[in-house]
């Protein structure tokens, strides 16, 4: 894939790579500046498409009559060149790939996760901000969240559960609050 | 009790202007790590710094259109404050807020778009967007892709990267799958310029209060929703920027926010003095939606000229033959 201007697509000539500031796009004049790396230069490996194995050779466990090349590192299974699939400097079999993927085994393999405590102290605080009643039952649901989901894993980045506690006291704040009207409301009305 | 995440990840710098979606970028030991938010939840994307081709980083504007919308937002508060005595504290305040904003933007710098590129993919890093920063993040960036690819040469990039150029065909490719064709319609110009005239109805709401006033203000709003509605569902068929998007959902939202914040004061005041005409919070309440009006219709105005003029910038397609 050739680096192209961000603009009209053209590719950019060579000498982009290694100036040091922005230079006008050859075919529309954008200022553009490339960061170029050796990857860039490295020629693509061909598709691996497996030997075919000949009597007495080891055969992949996928296709038996393809010559297997390497072991899976994790379960061991025999692969050949298209089952083979390298992943951080290791031998992975498709199997093991999409299983550890399932079963999220290390964050390597996850690419989204739902932050609990952003949602528990959106339960917390905007139905309070939305003059008030509306928290009775936000505090709640923000309650059950806190609780429920403390133990989830959280953001594969650093954070830490600042999120819940506030929501969890918020909650509790808004609950006692509501508690205290209410009985306000109903000893004023049975004096009444 | 785990109270702090394994730190395996540090954060480099760049944070998008936006308060839905936040993007950001993150450094491990062996790769790059791609953060797109919504806030309630995160989706991540890995480049291996084996991978990494090249950043490409493009110039905007020298000043983004956040900066001019700002100044324009500052002037307007500032204006009345510096010509009439009413609610000029408010004013005064609200105006040197603004003005900091604008002036921390403009030291901001110009504006870029930056890309990642890898064998296989281009992605557009979302974070990264004034030119100083993009700089900072892959000066930070670089010695880890240099460590594991060796650094880049001139003799290198002599080589050529692509083989020789096949030439264009003559007839229009078909488009792709899931292409869609771009906005051509006036929907968009004709939103933002009600946004303004609803800004200038709050306005002048302040000092004439009436019947016509309140006319006006109820038509600017049904046809305020009816055309973002309209647009709503006509962004599923057209290519539109992200940010004429986001402006659209924000315009609806801010509608949406007034108009059940206006109608909660009424009914509060309504109960604690029966027959009055005005409500707690009434100048505040007008003078923020002069601002976020003016701001959205600004900001949306100057966002639709300037993809209308990239659209006819556009380099021309080959005719068929």
């Amino acid at each position: 894939m050739p680096v192209t201007c961000a603009r009209c697509q053209a590719p950019l000539p060579n000498y982009f790579f290694i100036v040091t500031n922005l230079m006008p796009c050859p075919s529309c004049g954008t200022e553009t500046r490339v960061h170029a790396f050796p990857a860039l230069f490295r020629s693509q490996p061909a598709p691996a498409v497996g030997e075919l194995s000949v009597a007495g050779e080891a055969g992949c466990f996928y296709h038996p009559d393809k010559r297997a090349i390497v072991t899976c590192h994790l379960c061991g299974r025999f692969l050949c060149g298209l089952c083979n699939v390298d992943f951080k400097q290791q031998n992975w079999c498709p199997g093991c790939l999409e299983s550890s993927s399932r079963k999220r085994k290390g964050i390597d393999f996850e690419n989204h996760r739902v932050l609990y405590d952003s949602v528990a102290l959106a339960f917390a605080t905007l139905p309070f901000l939305a003059l008030f009643y509306p928290s009775l039952i936000g505090a709640p649901v923000a309650l059950y969240i806190s609780v429920r989901y403390w133990k989830a894993p959280g953001s594969i980045l650093p954070r830490t559960k600042i999120r819940f506690l506030v929501a969890i006291l918020l909650a509790i704040g808004q609950l006692v609050l509501m508690g205290a009207l209410i009985y306000t409301v109903v000893h004023s009305t049975r004096r009444a | 009790m785990k109270w702090r995440s394994e730190r395996r990840y540090r954060r480099l710098p760049g944070r998008p202007f936006s308060a839905i979606s936040r993007d950001s970028l993150w450094l491990a030991e062996d790769h790059l790590l791609s953060v797109q938010s919504n806030r309630f939840s995160e989706t991540y994307r890995r480049y291996y710094f084996r991978d990494i081709q090249a950043f490409t980083i493009q110039r905007k504007a020298p000043i983004s259109p956040w900066t001019y919308a700002a100044g324009a937002v500052a002037a307007a508060f500032l204006a009345p404050g510096l010509l009439f005595e009413f609610q000029r504290t408010f004013l005064w305040i609200s105006g040197g807020l603004f003005l900091a904003i604008t002036l921390a933007l403009i030291g901001l710098g110009p504006t870029c778009v930056c890309y990642i590129q890898t064998a296989v993919s281009r992605d557009r890093l979302g974070s990264l967007r004034w030119i100083r920063t993009a700089e900072k993040a892959l000066s930070i960036l670089q010695p880890g892709i240099e460590q594991v690819q060796g650094a880049m040469t001139p003799e290198l990039a002599a080589l050529p990267s692509e083989p020789p150029p096949i030439p264009a065909p003559a007839i229009q490719p078909p488009p792709l799958p899931g292409a869609k064709p771009p906005e051509t319609g006036w929907g968009y110009e004709f939103l933002f310029v009600i946004l303004l005239l609803d800004s200038l109805q709050s306005y002048l709401s302040l000092s004439h209060r009436g019947t016509p006033v309140d006319v006006a203000g109820w038509t600017i709003l049904i046809t305020e929703v009816i055309c973002i509605v309209w647009l709503m569902i006509r962004q599923r068929r057209f290519e539109v920027p992200g940010a004429i998007r986001v402006i659209v959902i924000l315009a609806l939202v801010v509608t949406a926010g007034f108009t059940y914040a206006v109608y909660m004061l009424r009914t509060i005041a309504a109960q604690l003095k029966p027959g009055t005409a005005t409500y707690p919070g009434y100048v505040p309440l007008h003078m923020t939606a002069i601002a976020v009006y003016g701001v959205l219709g600004v900001a949306g105005l100057g966002l639709i000229t300037r993809h209308r003029q990239f659209l006819r910038r556009s380099p021309p397609v080959a005719s068929p033959q």
